[in-house]
């Protein structure tokens, strides 16, 4: 953990950008981490050579007349160009275009029916008839008589009806 | 005439102005390409590039910055698309390119035999930095190689000190990691 603090040091160390409890606290590591002391020699030494591969050179003669040249040959901005830039903006545009058509259609679900107990009945592959039977199974044996009693009746009233009419 | 005069002149399609745009920065401009490229001609095209976007994208320059921290954003910018397209293209032809010298001629000159051992040493460091990834290889070359401050680094890649540090660090980790493999030696003792 300390060398791996210590080489992220080392590297600011290179930058002169080490604050001083910082610059105290390598001094100390180094002295006591042979490795470390190594590291930060390479890199120093990997600075010192990048450094030397700096190129002092100046473009080819007649550049700005070269570039003022071929400005005047290209085209004030290519239609491609422009396209490309529409597209570029439009892509952004177009997917929260689709959040927000897809929160909308969201919202606008229409809210969920209540069933009725037929409908859940028929929804659970159940007969909803079966109930009813169930109930009119239960009915009390009076009412039972009774509606018996009443369907004697319109059988007699019936069989009345038909003998007046001969 | 202040810079943001020539600037606004340029906006207006005054090309006398921006030729003298061209002429304060060109030196800077292509001092970034060469350092990354190492090719004049490839640089010098880079350089060419830059300014005809930098003159196409004028128009649009709002002086919320610098005016040179704006150019050289397109110039980074640019380079950095160049070396993603040209990733495992090599430069046949380099600037500092050293010639072979031959066994004799090693054994001839013991100077010429040393100098000879750090041409093959910055040869080999500019093979790895080739093959460092392309944001490792710019912020290299930005601080490493042409020295510049954290400050302009950090306007110039839009990246916070804090990035830069660690950006830094790591490609200076990868760096000596790839040289070390390629001595030899011991791969870092990580």
């Amino acid at each position: 953990m300390n060398c791996r603090k210590a080489e992220k040091l080392i590297s600011k160390q290179l930058d002169s950008r080490l604050g001083a409890r910082e610059s105290a606290w390598l001094e100390d590591h180094l002295k006591h981490c042979p490795a470390c002391a190594r590291l930060a020699s390479d890199y120093q030494q990997l600075k010192t050579m990048a450094a030397e591969l700096k190129v002092e050179a100046e473009p080819l003669p007649y550049f700005s007349e070269r570039l003022l040249a071929r400005l005047s040959s290209e085209p004030k901005a290519s239609i491609w160009a422009a396209v490309e830039r529409l597209y570029a903006r439009a892509i952004p545009v177009f997917l929260i275009m689709v959040t927000l058509l897809v929160g909308v259609l969201f919202l606008m679900q229409p809210a969920e029916q209540q069933l009725s107990q037929s409908e859940m009945l028929l929804f659970q592959n159940q007969n909803p008839l079966k109930e009813m039977q169930a109930l009119f199974e239960e009915e009390r044996p009076e009412n039972r008589q009774l509606k018996l009693l009443f369907a004697g009746l319109e059988n007699m009233e019936s069989y009345q009806r038909g003998n007046n009419e001969r | 005439m202040e810079e943001n005069e020539i600037v606004k002149l340029a906006q207006q399609g005054d090309k006398e102005a921006f030729s003298v745009l061209v002429r304060n920065y060109q030196n800077k401009v292509f001092g970034l390409a060469i350092n990354i490229v190492r090719n004049h001609e490839t640089a010098d095209d880079l350089a060419q590039e830059i300014f005809i976007k930098a003159y196409q994208a004028l128009p649009r320059f709002r002086f919320q910055s610098e005016f040179s921290t704006w150019l050289y954003q397109i110039a980074i910018n640019h380079i950095r698309d160049y070396l993603r397209k040209h990733k495992k293209e090599k430069n046949d032809l380099r600037l500092d390119e050293i010639p072979e010298i031959s066994a004799e001629g090693k054994e001839a000159s013991e100077q010429l035999a040393d100098s000879q051992e750090e041409e093959q040493r910055k040869k080999l460091l500019r093979e790895k930095l080739e093959e460092m990834p392309e944001k490792y290889r710019l912020i290299l070359s930005m601080r490493d190689i042409q020295g510049l401050s954290y400050e302009e680094i950090s306007r110039m890649l839009k990246l916070s000190a804090g990035t830069v540090d660690s950006r830094l660090h790591r490609a200076r980790r990868l760096l000596r990691k790839k040289l070390a493999q390629a001595l030899g030696q011991e791969g870092g003792k990580r």
